[in-house]
């Protein structure tokens, strides 16, 4: 028998009226059944649960156990130990006053003096929903766009949210997003607008609601996501050059008719500074300027050629500019003289002969003669 | 005055901007391209001159014009037959060459016209003075749609 039966069982001998809450996407209430245990896949999450009671941070509550009447003597637990919060039983109430969320939790009343359980009360302390911030923004243009709200101040409690988007007079329809809880998808009813589109998110939850709108033109929240999959190579034989290449984000609906420009930066990994070039709607670009044998950083961003504003930048890429053998072979015996153990990155002949001393001997007698060579090379 | 100001927010051009981005890609000749290109970057440059004119007009009319938040009232879009850019996304891909063209003729005489009226009745020089320029590459603009459009063997719409 699983752990989770057999503590199903052992409750239910306690409690047997008790609800039984099973964990799917959706919420399901349901009387225990047993042969409905054996066919769930996931282990049902057991808690004893009573009707929600929300109340106000900082104000007075008052729970009622069931219908009974104001001569009733009822004795109250929370969680199933004594209230220890300073509170008044007056009949079948229970007053807690200035609550805060140390106060939640399930109360149960038992009438006296048989103890017969009367009511369960989850209390939840919470706050009303107070003003968010809006934002909206098109990654799809001209298909559609999709707005994202934050609340400033937490509520504690359930809140949903209704939003209303009005454009031209008229209600569009609104489609919430499958993963982001505070966000909304709406298609562009029409391109080129000039007339504004309205959005008012309404925040509602058991202690009161709110509402914020943000206003915004068609243009202005077009913002591309960044361009994929950047690649970026050395050229053989041109120690200044790295040849970019990337696609537009794939995101994007209708690259022909609605093409997009994009920008590049590059810097040296040990430099701060950055190199920027802007580009037309080409998706390739050779840098020039490099140093050679070099670590780069890479980046590409993107811009509808028109309207809007730029992407985040892309996903970083690394790439070294092309070093001929002969330099490279040189910068190993180098660096080898300061540090014995490296292994030289390009191919260099292996000897049996101990690389300290090996390195130290063809250093001793060719130290001048590389070191020009070397700056050679390198420019 | 408000119909005339809504109608600087109306008018857009991205039809005619996106056509001659589409048109450039498969013109016939070189001279017909850089005809488009001209064009284009010509529509680019009024847009500017637009936005800064905005600016300094709306200052001149003084409050609640010149407030930093002011948005002028969208005209109703049965009360006017102001023309408009937008359109269903599906009825723009559809849009034949010709039609788009004439659409933005047709779009740009009537600015011209309110912006005509708009430097006639300004008592202040120099604004008068940059709405007239502003004319000025508006009525080269739509020489250069016209010319364009006798080019590709479209006929002129009749001028109203």
């Amino acid at each position: 028998m699983s752990k989770c039966k057999a503590a199903l069982l052992a409750a239910l001998q306690l409690r047997p009226h008790i609800l039984l809450k099973v964990w799917f996407c959706t919420l399901t209430y349901s009387y225990f059944n047993v042969s409905l245990l054996n066919s769930l896949p996931v282990c049902p999450v057991l808690f004893t649960v009573g009707r929600n009671q929300y109340e106000k941070m900082g104000s007075d509550v008052t729970m009622l156990c069931g219908s009974l009447d104001n001569s009733t003597s009822v004795t109250w637990k929370v969680n199933g130990t004594d209230v220890r919060a300073p509170h008044r039983v007056e009949g079948p109430r229970l007053m807690l006053p200035k609550v805060n969320s140390s106060h939640n939790g399930l109360y149960s009343c038992f009438q006296n003096p048989h103890g017969e359980r009367r009511d369960s009360i989850n209390l939840r302390i919470g706050l009303p929903p107070r003003e968010m911030s809006i934002t909206c923004r098109s990654n799809t243009y001209p298909k559609g766009f999709y707005c994202s709200w934050q609340e400033h101040y937490p509520t504690f409690i359930p809140t949903m949210f209704e939003v209303d988007v009005q454009h031209n007079q008229r209600s569009l329809d609104v489609q919430d997003d499958p993963v982001h809880k505070n966000r909304c998808h709406v298609r562009f009813p029409e391109v080129f607008s000039s007339f504004l589109y309205h959005v008012n998110v309404t925040a509602v939850n058991a202690l009161g609601k709110a509402s914020s709108t943000f206003s915004f033109e068609e243009s202005t929240i077009v913002k591309p996501d960044p361009p994929e999959r950047v690649v970026a190579t050395p050229v053989r034989n041109n120690p200044r050059r790295l040849e970019v290449s990337w696609n537009s984000p794939s995101t994007w609906p209708d690259i022909n008719s609605f093409p997009l420009k994009y920008f590049l930066r590059y810097r040296p990994l040990i430099r701060e500074q950055w190199q920027h070039v802007e580009l037309s709607d080409s998706t390739t670009h050779t840098i020039t300027d490099a140093y050679a044998g070099k670590e780069y950083i890479i980046q590409v961003a993107a811009k509808d050629t028109e309207i809007g504003t730029w992407s985040d930048w892309s996903v970083a890429v690394h790439a070294t500019t092309w070093i001929s053998e002969i330099t490279s072979l040189l910068k190993w015996t180098l660096s080898s003289q300061t540090s014995p153990s490296s292994v030289p990155s390009s191919k260099a002949p292996q000897k049996a002969e101990p690389p300290v001393g090996r390195a130290a001997r063809v250093l001793t007698f060719f130290s001048p003669l590389m070191l020009g060579m070397l700056l050679l090379f390198m420019w | 005055w408000e119909f005339l100001l809504s109608f600087f927010y109306t008018v857009r051009y991205p039809q005619l901007v996106l056509l001659l981005a589409a048109a450039a890609v498969s013109a016939l000749d070189a001279s017909e391209r850089s005809s488009i290109e001209s064009t284009y970057e010509l529509t680019k440059y009024l847009e500017y001159q637009l936005k800064e004119i905005k600016d300094v007009y709306l200052t001149y009319l003084g409050p609640p014009f010149n407030e930093k938040d002011f948005s002028p009232p969208r005209p109703n879009s049965t009360a006017l037959t102001l023309p408009s850019a937008a359109t269903r996304l599906e009825l723009w891909h559809g849009l034949e060459n010709q039609a788009r063209l004439a659409q933005n003729q047709r779009a740009y005489s009537i600015l011209l016209a309110a912006v005509r009226e708009l430097a006639r009745s300004t008592l202040c020089p120099s604004l008068k003075t940059s709405l007239l320029h502003f004319c000025t590459g508006l009525d080269g603009l739509l020489g250069s749609i016209s010319a364009l459009m006798t080019t590709l063997g479209y006929a002129l719409p009749a001028s109203s």
